[in-house]
């Protein structure tokens, strides 16, 4: 484990806001790049819990639109937030994001 | 430098930046959906790259899209009736896929099988039912018999129990020049099942419209949606400055 990701996700992404802040760019590029951000970071969620989801029973509500209701989709869920190994790689997953947004702000001009 | 300049600056270094996560973005992404990327419902985020939807898929979206307008527009009335309607539409969608997909095999069985008029003709000149008709019968014998001109005697031949078939359309008669255009057609009809494709695109276009800013208020008064209800943005909206 490097330091990066022995640091919670909390305060690497607080340590990216004040980065940033104190960049010097305008508030409308300030805003373009924070929506980046999350979108990426909300985009590698889902992925990480569907691996978790049993393959049967996520085909088959894919398959069958009409059972997808708010208690199944519960349901569905359940079982990968309920395994601690889910939350382990989208632990890894979410601070490899934010080694790439260290990066990109490096890209950018800001240390 | 200018203030024109350090904008640019800026904004380059903003390009930059968000060029990168983009394309780690795509690239992650795609590493970790392509095994699910035969999971084509509305719980999967969209792929970059994804595979022609199928046109149940389309009408679903479509239906979809229609209650999330009703709800953007503010209709929250008519929103909530097509929610409550959502298992029933599906059952539709899929009833009139089904439908439309019949329709496709139907003509594709059709454009094997059914007779031209001309097949029709030949098979009545094979079984002897062919008369020639009283009024062109000596005119067309003499031409023939003169100029070998088997246009005209080809004219004056009638048929009992004549027919005229579906399969006489130009596209058709084309196909069954040979067995490769006839595969090639129903291999494509196979393929794009094109009845059900313009069905979904039927549906798709009709929730365009009833939730054009034109048609949206009439279909709300129908269903008893309500007065329009104005969105307020939300309180937290925006980007607050954030103090370092």
């Amino acid at each position: 484990m490097d330091m990066n990701t022995s640091m919670k996700f909390e305060d690497r992404l607080a340590d990216i806001v004040v980065r940033v802040e104190k960049s010097g760019w305008t508030d409308e590029d300030k805003e373009a790049l924070y929506a980046k951000i999350s979108e990426y970071l909300h985009s590698v969620v889902l992925p990480v819990v569907l691996k978790y989801i049993p393959n049967a029973e996520l085909h088959d509500l894919a398959n069958n639109p009409a059972k997808v209701t708010i208690d199944a989709f519960i349901e569905l869920m359940k079982k990968p937030f309920s395994d601690p190994k889910m939350f382990e790689e989208l632990n890894n997953t979410v601070h490899s994001v934010l080694d790439d947004v260290d990066t990109a702000l490096s890209e950018g001009g800001i240390v | 430098m200018s203030e024109q300049a350090m904008r640019m600056e800026t904004e380059g270094a903003r390009e930059r930046a968000i060029q990168y996560l983009t394309v780690r973005q795509g690239k992650r992404f795609y590493e970790m959906g392509k095994g699910e990327k035969n999971v084509k419902t509305g719980i999967v985020p969209p792929v970059p790259k994804v595979e022609r939807t199928t046109p149940l898929v389309e009408t679903v979206t479509a239906f979809e899209e229609v209650i999330d307008k009703m709800g953007e527009k503010g209709y929250v009335g008519a929103q909530k009736f097509f929610e409550n309607v959502r298992p029933v539409a599906y059952d539709g969608l899929r009833v009139f896929q089904w439908t439309t997909r019949a329709a496709d095999f139907a003509v594709t069985a059709a454009m094997l099988f059914w007779p031209t008029t001309q097949m029709e003709n030949n098979r009545n000149v094979a079984k002897g039912n062919v008369l020639l008709s009283t009024k062109w019968s000596s005119e067309a014998a003499g031409n023939f018999m003169e100029n070998g001109n088997m246009k005209r005697l080809k004219k004056a031949l009638t048929y009992k129990n004549p027919k005229r078939s579906l399969m006489d359309a130009q596209p058709f008669k084309l196909m069954r020049t040979n067995p490769a255009t006839e595969i090639l057609a129903v291999a494509g009809m196979w393929r794009f099942r094109p009845i059900e494709w313009v069905g979904a695109k039927a549906i798709q276009l009709g929730g365009k419209v009833i939730t054009s800013d034109l048609v949206a208020p009439i279909v709300n008064n129908i269903l008893g949606g309500g007065e329009r209800v104005e969105k307020k943005p939300l309180p937290f909206s925006g980007t607050k400055p954030i103090t370092a």
